[in-house]
């Protein structure tokens, strides 16, 4: 089994402001133009922090048209996306034990090249393979803030690349 | 022809005998027999999801409820989509197993199309009091859909959906904030509870994309509105502020599920209108539809509150339906997390179903 998550310190990459809808669009593009088949993105923050939000520009940022819905998977667990690398948007804000993680067949959808973007899911970095990119969402007002951890060698990687630049605010920043 | 319907989609292992007619014979849902007893069958635990230990039992559970042996039974439907692929499996495979043993016939069913026929079902001596003809509009509205859709007949390929949420469900919505406000779960039955007592106007709850023709429709905004309002505010300082919040909160969701029904019902030029899902059980919402029906003139038709969660007895008169008209399925019959239903927009964007043939 994997147990490179535990054995390398958490190593912080930046933390970048989102004051608008459009910033976070931003760091969801970002997100997908970097990620590889395997990877792992966990989203932390409260209720209303952005997370499903930042997935789901991840997915558009990956091709999933605007004709499918990128819903919240909290009731409904996991949702997959036809994307290359396949996308997975997994919400393990319901599940109590790690042993439901296992029956969710995340991992198993990881080694098989999938990309994961999972809510609430810090306490289960180990029953989802380990080596994440955490990303944690902190809401303050209305504006927020995205800080991205490595937990692993392969997310450490992302710190090599440049992070978007331009996370302007647009005065009329409208709603899609 | 009495038919054995199995659901295991999500967090229920369910199994059901119906009738073609709809007569529920036995209808046995896993969070609600002995072993969740000490819970009172409310809180459908996600570790129910554990269907490979609990689909045997519920199964000779059902069976032995409606006073048949396996090989009474003239076929056998299961949930084959949509919902999560391991959950699903455990549900098909033992369909499949259970057919091959006592050679019925099989077939797959959408768990959608389940929740869409709900409100044909009914207990065994009681006959059902409204029964809703096609074709109808139907509000789905639970912790993991939200949508709208147009029912012509009990067939997939006669239903499409007409819209539904772009973020998150309702009843989501529901507990969520339930959360935020640190009252208890299931969220729904609390904060209706509390918005009884509430004055539904005390704070403005902003309604997303509730303007327009669109029939599409957005809660996640509203949870984040009452995060925000909770963070600047405080939570509640008293009963009344509490309750209040929650009937402001309630009323926002309502009218907007209330709106888009109804706009769908006119666009679609339909007069009756079917409630499901979970939500369906909240009485806030039941009293506004039936306000807004009367008014307009509109049929509603709102089953059992156990018939709009999920159960086996809808997959089991949805599959009866399918058995009747000829359709079997193979051995190879595959899972799928989509549903098979089409999405079509008022615009014209989307899928068309084909023509009937």
């Amino acid at each position: 089994m994997d147990e490179r998550h535990g054995t390398l310190p958490m190593q912080e990459i930046a933390t970048v402001e989102l004051p608008t809808r459009r910033a976070t669009t931003r760091l969801g593009r970002w997100l997908a133009q970097g990620v590889i088949a395997g990877d792992l993105v966990v989203l932390t923050g409260g209720l209303g922090a952005g997370k499903t939000f930042l997935t789901r520009s991840v997915a558009r940022a990956m091709g999933v048209g605007p004709e499918i819905r990128v819903t919240s998977p909290t009731f409904t667990l996991v949702h997959e996306y036809e994307t290359v690398p396949r996308l997975v948007h997994a919400d393990l804000y319901r599940v109590s034990d790690g042993s439901e993680v296992d029956q969710l067949l995340l991992r198993e959808m990881r080694a098989h090249g999938a990309v994961l973007f999972v809510e609430w899911g810090e306490p289960y970095l180990r029953e989802l393979g380990g080596d994440a990119l955490l990303v944690k969402l902190e809401m303050s007002g209305p504006s927020r803030a995205a800080t991205l951890v490595a937990t692993g060698p392969r997310a450490r990687q992302w710190s090599s690349r440049a992070l978007p630049n331009k996370l302007m605010v647009r005065a009329d920043d409208k709603q899609d | 022809m009495r038919i054995l319907g199995i659901e295991s989609s999500c967090d229920e292992t369910a199994a059901a005998v119906v009738s073609h007619d709809g007569c529920i014979h036995s209808d046995v849902v896993r969070s609600q027999v002995s072993l969740h007893a000490p819970y009172g069958g409310v809180v459908p635990e996600l570790a129910s999801r554990d269907h490979i230990r609990g689909i045997l039992p519920v199964v000779s559970e059902a069976l032995s409820r409606a006073h048949l042996k396996l090989s009474e039974i003239d076929g056998i439907a299961v949930t084959c989509r949509p919902g999560l692929m391991g959950a699903l499996l455990v549900g098909v495979q033992t369909a499949k197993g259970l057919a091959w043993g006592a050679n019925k016939p099989f077939v797959g069913v959408d768990h959608l199309v389940g929740h869409l026929l709900a409100s044909f079902l009914f207990e065994k001596d009681h006959a059902p009091d409204t029964q809703a003809t096609f074709p109808y509009v139907a509000l789905l509205a639970s912790g993991g859909h939200t949508s709208l859709y147009r029912v012509d007949g009990p067939f997939p390929e006669q239903m499409r959906e007409l819209g539904g949420t772009r973020d998150d469900a309702v009843g989501e919505a529901f507990d969520k904030v339930a959360k935020l406000l640190g009252l208890g779960y299931p969220g729904g039955p609390i904060i209706d509870q509390l918005a009884a007592q509430g004055n539904p106007e005390a704070v403005d709850v902003p309604r997303p994309m509730y303007g327009g023709k669109s029939l599409e429709m957005s809660f996640s905004g509203i949870k984040t509105f009452v995060a925000s309002h909770v963070a600047t505010a405080g939570r509640p300082a008293n009963e009344r502020q509490l309750a209040d919040l929650c009937a402001s909160f309630q009323a926002a969701v309502i009218k907007t599920l209330v709106k888009k029904t109804l706009l769908a019902a006119r666009a679609e030029t339909i007069d009756t209108v079917v409630l499901g899902g979970g939500v369906a059980a909240n009485r806030g919402l039941r009293r506004s539809f039936q306000q807004a029906c009367e008014k307009y003139g509109l049929k509603l038709v709102v089953p059992a509150p156990k018939r709009c969660t999920d159960n086996g007895a809808m997959i089991g008169y949805a599959g009866a339906l399918e058995l009747a008209r000829g359709t079997r399925h193979d051995f190879d019959l595959g899972v799928s997390t989509h549903t098979q239903l089409l999405r079509s927009t008022r615009r014209g964007g989307g899928k068309r179903p084909n023509r009937p043939r």
